[in-house]
């Protein structure tokens, strides 16, 4: 049915200037932010979501949530007194012409807030940076390389702030792609915990919050828009051909025929409840570098092997490996090779590729004089 | 073709696909059927374990998918009545085959329940009063009853407007596509439990496949529930109805080639995609819906990625069942102490409680996040929202769940949606 134009505002005596996508509402400008505001600090108080004293560091790339999501914890941490302390928190990946621009945007960001701001890189942590995975790597499946490398950066970074939690911008659109995704995939046990609004990772790792969990994307944009935030808005340039495209044109068709629909989709994933006897993987830690995982060593652990013994799209070319890579991983730890929890405090990147590159020649040896078998 | 790959990417990648797909299509026609390894049969398409398989070898795939189904379930027993759902569709058409391939004197094993086949008829809901295409439809699948069913066989043709007599009204009053199509969906299923009353069967079998079932997965989920229900090969509906799903196996494009296969004359009256303008498939307000949307979504993503609706369905075997029959009669304690709402049987979901004394997940959900947008209201310049938490919910708290509140709610005409949904009779 056609919405008839709304001469007042839903709040208020003053003219609409918007209307909201969430509800249809039409607002004012002032009572949009009033609103917004209001259904956030209802969110971050109904989940219990932070303790008053917390280190709460923020994870920030210099786009619209997380420069959103900056605005409004310290926004709300003043108004309400949290008693939060907030820090920014960044991970370049090494995207020339897409990271490097949008911390320019997190820097201005940092003055204008006032907030302490940390970048952490992945040639740091890791020894690679992202455009070196591409060209190592291929075009094909850079999204996996950079997924599982950046929410392990943020956690170690997070730890490394001494952070009690760290906060997210994922909004309302990012959790129903991603329930999407993981019952499109299959992945019951992330389909799970994806709709949390508090996932405790576990390992000793601050607990991470997604504060903007009922936010509508459209609506974080009109928030930085009408309240002019400074933030960077192009797409990652390797992101095209990602598998999360796919969920989101859906989720994008679903909100145009229904707006709850979003909301539909995340109440459907909190609400789910799983037989007792499905099985289900269960965490523990790397046994290479600590990090929380499901398996014997960790994906990063595993993708960073075949990065660094020039074969990094074996891997991911061959899934069924994942688990004779986990073996192999074993087979270096009981030869003594590796030491456990070697890279819990990650060393200087071009040590650790030298060193992994040896082992990998080692255990090739190994594995061809007695067994035959090829990597 | 990705653009953004360098010449030598495309051209190694290129050479690997090609090369692979030479070896696949070489290594089928030359060595014949991978499951019976006769050269001379040449495979026709490949099932899911990606094996090239002959005509024959797919007959008997389907058959062997359609009879373990049975096998596993143990849910029909020998001499039951059970009402066949023919709808004229692939679904529909497969099921009558194999149905009958079950119950022939000649077959090993042969099933031994008692069919009565109903087509329920919706010419009359939308004024089709004998030139449009659903009365074209009814006298198609009147002469496949004809041609194909054996004489012994019970058939029947029912008409929703007798069976739902507000339905015709309960349609034009929906405001939005999505809730007229939920509505078509939710009264065939009705219809279909009300002529299982009516002919004394104890089981509901419709033609619904894995990609159909896959489809109501996903249709569910966007409307807020998501449980093993919709996706099992057995669900209890409301009146304590037992649907089966025999071709739960199989996906849309198994049950089309079967037809094509069987070359028995058996042909589906209204395959998909269907005539246009038949009110059956269009969302009756203009405009997308999320049925629409999903079934298009769904088939488009299937074509790319072959395990996706084996992939939905996986997911929800995992799940428990929100059917409040089904709970009690198992161990789960939760869905057994549950009440069923009304309209469909389910168990009512989780309330908000409003109270800070309840635990986090039933005062922090999305449920609660949509009333409170809904429910804003400000007094002055007050930071804070003049509605409490709990005041929204005084009001709630009513007799369907959310699913059904948010349909029920898109009707202009709520009473007789109501009317159509529940069963006067109380046996829900």
């Amino acid at each position: 049915p056609q919405r008839q134009p709304q001469r007042r505002c839903r709040f208020c005596e003053k003219k609409p200037q918007l209307r909201r996508p969430k509800t249809g509402h039409a607002v004012c400008r002032d009572c949009f932010f009033w609103a917004f505001e209001a259904e956030t600090h209802d969110t971050i108080v109904s989940s219990r979501m932070f303790s008053p004293g917390e280190r709460v560091a923020i994870g920030a790339s210099g786009g619209k949530d997380s420069t959103v999501l900056a605005y409004l914890l310290k926004t709300l941490n003043e108004r309400h007194n949290y008693g939060l302390d907030l820090r920014l928190l960044a991970i370049d990946e090494g995207i020339a012409g897409y990271r490097d621009d949008s911390l320019d945007a997190l820097r201005r960001t940092e003055v204008s807030l006032g907030l302490p701001l940390t970048i952490f890189t992945y040639r740091d942590l890791y020894g690679w940076t992202m455009d070196e995975v591409v060209r190592a790597a291929g075009r094909r499946s850079n999204c996996t390389f950079c997924g599982v490398f950046r929410r392990q950066a943020l956690d170690r970074g997070a730890g490394h702030l001494k952070a009690d939690k760290l906060a997210t911008g994922h909004n309302a659109d990012d959790v129903a792609e991603t329930v999407v995704m993981n019952l499109l995939r299959g992945d019951a046990a992330r389909l799970s915990r994806c709709a949390d609004g508090v996932t405790h990772t576990g390992g000793g790792l601050p607990a991470r919050c997604k504060p903007l969990k009922y936010a509508y994307e459209k609506e974080i944009v009109l928030y930085a828009y009408f309240k002019r935030l400074d933030y960077f808005a192009t797409e990652c340039l390797y992101a095209p051909a990602a598998y999360r495209g796919h969920a989101r044109a859906l989720v994008k068709d679903l909100e145009r025929a229904r707006p709850a629909a979003l909301l539909h989709i995340i109440q459907a994933a909190e609400q789910i409840r799983f037989r007792t006897d499905a099985r289900m993987p269960e965490l523990d830690t790397c046994r290479l570098c600590g990090y929380v995982s499901s398996q014997p060593v960790c994906k990063a652990c595993v993708l960073l092997d075949g990065l660094n013994s020039g074969n990094p799209g074996w891997l991911l070319a061959n899934p069924r490996l994942v688990r004779l890579s986990n073996s192999s991983s074993e087979c270096l730890l009981m030869l003594g090779v590796i030491a456990p929890n070697a890279a819990v405090a990650p060393a200087p990147g071009a040590a650790a590729r030298d060193r992994h590159a040896l082992r990998r020649r080692i255990l090739d040896d190994f594995l061809n004089l007695f067994f035959g078998i090829a990597f | 073709c990705d653009p953004d790959l360098t010449e030598e990417e495309t051209a190694v990648l290129t050479s690997r696909l090609s090369r692979q797909q030479q070896h696949q299509q070489q290594s089928s026609l030359l060595s014949g059927c991978e499951k019976c390894c006769q050269k001379d049969n040449c495979p026709v398409t490949r099932v899911r374990s990606a094996q090239a398989v002959c005509r024959q070898c797919f007959l008997a795939y389907c058959t062997h998918q359609f009879r373990a189904g049975f096998g596993k379930s143990q849910l029909i027993r020998a001499g039951e009545r059970v009402l066949v759902g023919f709808s004229g569709g692939n679904g529909a058409c497969a099921l009558l085959r194999l149905v009958k391939q079950g119950l022939a004197e000649s077959t090993h094993r042969k099933l031994r329940f008692t069919p009565v086949f109903v087509y329920i008829d919706f010419a009359t809901v939308f004024n089709d009063n004998g030139d449009g295409p659903l009365s074209g439809r009814r006298a198609a699948v009147l002469e496949q009853f004809d041609a194909h069913l054996p004489v012994e066989f019970e058939r029947h043709c029912l008409t929703a407007a007798e069976l739902l007599p507000g339905l015709s009204e309960a349609l034009a009053a929906m405001t939005d596509g999505t809730g007229y199509r939920e509505l078509l969906h939710r009264s065939v299923h009705r219809c279909l439990a009300l002529a299982s009353r009516q002919f004394n069967c104890s089981r509901v079998l419709t033609g619904e496949t894995a990609s159909r079932l896959a489809e109501l997965t996903l249709r569910s989920v966007a409307q807020g529930r998501l449980s093993a229900d919709s996706g099992a090969f057995s669900a209890i509906a409301a009146g304590g109805v037992c649907q089966v799903r025999p071709l739960r196996q199989l996906t849309s494009a198994e049950t089309a080639l079967l037809s094509w296969l069987a070359a028995d004359g058996l042909m589906p009256v209204c395959p998909r995609p269907a005539d246009p303008d038949s009110p059956l498939l269009n969302d009756g307000q203009g405009g997308g819906s999320i049925p629409g949307v999903i079934a298009s979504f769904l088939g488009g993503l299937q074509q790319s990625f072959p395990a996706t609706v084996y992939n939905i369905l996986r997911t929800g075997e995992k799940l428990q069942s929100d059917s409040v029959a089904a709970g009690s009669s198992s161990s789960d304690s939760a869905a057994a102490a549950a009440t069923p709402c009304p309209a469909c049987g389910l168990s009512m979901q989780q309330q908000p409680s409003g109270d800070d004394g309840g635990n986090v997940r039933s005062n922090c959900n999305a449920l609660r996040a949509l009333r409170l947008s809904e429910n804003l209201a400000r007094s002055g310049d007050s930071p804070e929202p003049s509605t409490a938490a709990a005041g929204l919910w005084a009001k709630e708290g009513g007799r369907y769940c959310y699913s059904c509140s948010v349909l029920l709610n898109g009707c202009s005409k709520r009473a007789v949606l109501e009317e159509c949904l529940i069963d006067a009779d109380g046996a829900d």
